[in-house]
């Protein structure tokens, strides 16, 4: 904007040109005017400064905004008005003008009051008849500088976020192919988080498939996204397992402008290490729950068959012992009362036997004998015991040598252990009482009030093949009473020291007298008080009366041999 | 139960400490075994200080007696009164590759005899 300079010296502000007639007169001073009203009503501050610095015209503008009257202002010199200028320099600057004509740069004003307030000035320099001025246009900028201030802290602001964010930032340009395909990005801008974390250097202006080559073939999922977000605009966040940087990867992509992208990401291996640990404890944890669970059904249904094995075993055990132990009710010329018990260590079938049973010859057989051993093994080796004597001594009517064949046969079956037993032969008719005994206790044959042992000697059965066993006669007298028993009962043991076979004669001494049926269980009972209660071995008791010639009749028949 | 392997005048002899049971007869069968070795005809047992034979006891003393029949024997010393019994009543005292001695001295003097 260029305005006609008017004469300082004259009074008013207006300048006054002269015409050559009235009409052009009027003409060029309704021009003047307007301008002269234009210049003083601008909103732009005018001013115009003399060479020597002091102010010649100050449009309303001007004056409003320094707080100064028309009048005042021009007592105003530019020092006053702009402390950026001062006398010293102000030559220069006036010679500098004149040589540019014009220049505008930003500086600053102080009103009457001393406000400062930023300014941008466009100074033009105007000569004309000796006489120079300049023209000073001013706009009070404040707003505007505030407004760039505050762009610029915020800028700073972001610029120190930027810088310091412990999120990677990765400014790209995505690359498309002919059909719109993402194919490739551009690295723009990134920050030194993103150096740190993806331990990538230079990577502005580079392709990142030259960057990190293979990218798109090791996450082709990455490429998807980023060029998804880059051609929609709507961001995207989400999880990756990047596995060129070896590393989990929570990305925040946006896009700032159509095929732009920005991409913030942070390392989150370390949570998703510490998930994956505890996702696999948690599944150990399940498989060892699920493994503890089959365990406890193998195990319940393995207690489940034990149960029922033992309930089998249980049963089988009670009908080998009462097989072994089936004895007739009663035979003639005989009582018997018998008794069995277990060891108290294990209970479970022993095996003791014992048997009284028709021989030949009207005789009565009385067996009883001891398995070495327990268990299934020892019940059947005594089963297969008795029945052999049995069926000898239908056979053979000396108790020695059916022992002997017995033994024989036992050699021959090989069988583990051995056998004792002892085995007689009573003639209810005479009283006679054949034994044999084959390493087996004694019995004890209490006649009126002595009690004596049978004595018989010889080694087990089942140990050697050619043993011989010999035979003792004794003539048993009417109501004596014979205790065949095995060695559990005798070896019942307290403190190292055992029942034995005197103190159960003294024992069967003491009840005697008592009723038959009785007489087993009393005297172990004897034994068992001696020892405590304890039981080393199962422990079997026979007790046999003799009734005499008279008592029982003899069953017709019967063949004297 | 212990056994102490040791051997008079060239015989091997065991002396055996603690009962024999069920639960130490195992032991006492490896004990023999080892003192026989394959070819063994004689051995002693030191039983002094051996209270108690149960029948797993008695069934080693007949298995070793087995064993050496006919062709050797086995010595037992200084039986208890109750192990003694034992060994009558099973037959083990007539048996003829049975010996029996009151003390070691008597087995010492049967070796030299």
């Amino acid at each position: 904007m260029r305005t006609e300079v008017p004469e300082p010296e004259e009074a008013g502000p207006f300048p006054i040109g002269v015409g050559r007639d009235v009409t052009e007169r009027k003409q060029i001073e309704e021009s003047l005017r307007l301008t002269q009203l234009s210049v003083d009503r601008a909103a732009d501050l005018v001013h115009w400064v003399a060479c020597d610095g002091r102010l010649v015209y100050a449009n309303d503008s001007s004056c409003r905004r320094f707080g100064y009257s028309h009048e005042e202002i021009l007592t105003r010199t530019v020092f006053d008005l702009d402390p950026t200028m001062t006398p010293e320099g102000w030559p220069e600057h006036w010679q500098e003008l004149k040589r540019c004509g014009s220049m505008t740069f930003e500086s600053v004003h102080r009103t009457k009051e001393g406000q400062l307030y930023p300014v941008e000035v466009t100074l033009n320099y105007f000569g004309s008849g000796g006489e120079e001025y300049i023209v000073a246009f001013a706009r009070d900028v404040t707003e505007r500088k505030q407004g760039e201030d505050a762009f610029r802290e915020s800028e700073e602001r972001y610029r120190t976020l930027f810088e310091n964010m412990l999120e990677g930032f990765a400014y790209c340009q995505m690359l498309l192919d002919e059909g719109d395909r993402p194919v490739d990005f551009v690295y723009l801008a990134v920050n030194p988080a993103f150096e740190w974390l993806t331990g990538l250097r230079d990577v502005v202006g580079r392709r990142v498939t030259a960057i990190i080559p293979g990218i798109k073939e090791e996450a082709p999922e990455l490429f998807e996204i980023y060029g998804r977000v880059a051609s929609s605009g709507r961001p995207e966040r989400f999880e990756i397992d990047f596995t060129p940087l070896s590393k989990w990867l929570d990305v925040a992509v946006s896009s700032p402008g159509t095929g732009y992208f920005v991409a913030v990401f942070q390392d989150i291996t370390e949570r998703k290490l510490a998930e994956a640990e505890r996702e696999t404890l948690r599944e150990k944890e399940q498989e060892l729950a699920e493994e503890l669970a089959a365990q406890n059904e193998e195990l319940r249904a393995a207690q489940a068959e034990t149960a029922r094995l033992l309930e089998e075993r249980g049963s089988l055990v009670r009908r080998l012992q009462e097989a072994l132990l089936d004895i007739p009710q009663e035979l003639p010329g005989v009582k018997f009362a018998h008794l069995y018990r277990s060891a108290t260590r294990e209970a479970q079938v022993g095996g003791d036997f014992y048997d009284v049973f028709e021989a030949k010859q009207g005789r009565i057989g009385l067996l009883i004998g001891d398995v070495c051993g327990h268990g299934v093994e020892a019940a059947r080796v005594a089963t297969l015991v008795k029945d052999t004597v049995h069926a000898f001594a239908h056979q053979f009517r000396r108790p020695h040598v059916v022992l002997r064949e017995a033994n024989r046969l036992l050699v021959e079956k090989r069988l583990p252990g051995f056998v004792t037993a002892f085995l007689g032969f009573l003639d209810p008719e005479s009283g006679m009482f054949t034994y044999s005994s084959a390493g087996h206790p004694a019995p004890l044959l209490a006649t009126d009030g002595q009690i004596g042992l049978l004595q018989s000697i010889g080694l087990p059965l089942g140990v050697f093949p050619d043993e011989r066993y010999r035979d003792t006669e004794t003539e048993i007298q009417e109501g004596s009473l014979l205790l065949l028993y095995t060695d559990g009962v005798t070896e019942a043991r307290l403190n190292g020291d055992i029942f034995g076979e005197e103190r159960l004669a003294e024992a069967l001494g003491r009840v005697r007298d008592r009723p038959l049926e009785m007489l087993p269980s009393l005297l172990l009972d004897e034994a068992l008080g001696f020892s405590g209660g304890r039981l080393e071995d199962d422990a079997a008791l026979l007790a046999v009366n003799y009734l005499g010639k008279l008592g029982g009749k003899r069953p017709s028949g019967r063949e004297q041999a | 139960m212990k056994v102490l392997a040791t051997s008079l005048s060239g015989v091997p002899l065991l002396k055996v400490i603690g009962d024999v049971d069920h639960s130490t007869s195992p032991a006492l069968d490896q004990s023999v075994q080892e003192a026989l070795g394959p070819n063994g005809m004689r051995l002693f047992l030191d039983l002094a200080d051996c209270p108690y034979f149960d029948s797993g006891g008695l069934s080693v003393l007949l298995c070793t007696l087995r064993q050496l029949s006919g062709k050797g024997w086995l010595g037992v010393i200084a039986p208890g009164p109750n192990v003694l019994r034992l060994f009558e009543i099973l037959g083990l005292t007539v048996a003829p590759d049975f010996r029996v001695f009151a003390e070691t001295a008597d087995a010492k003097a049967a070796l030299e005899g």
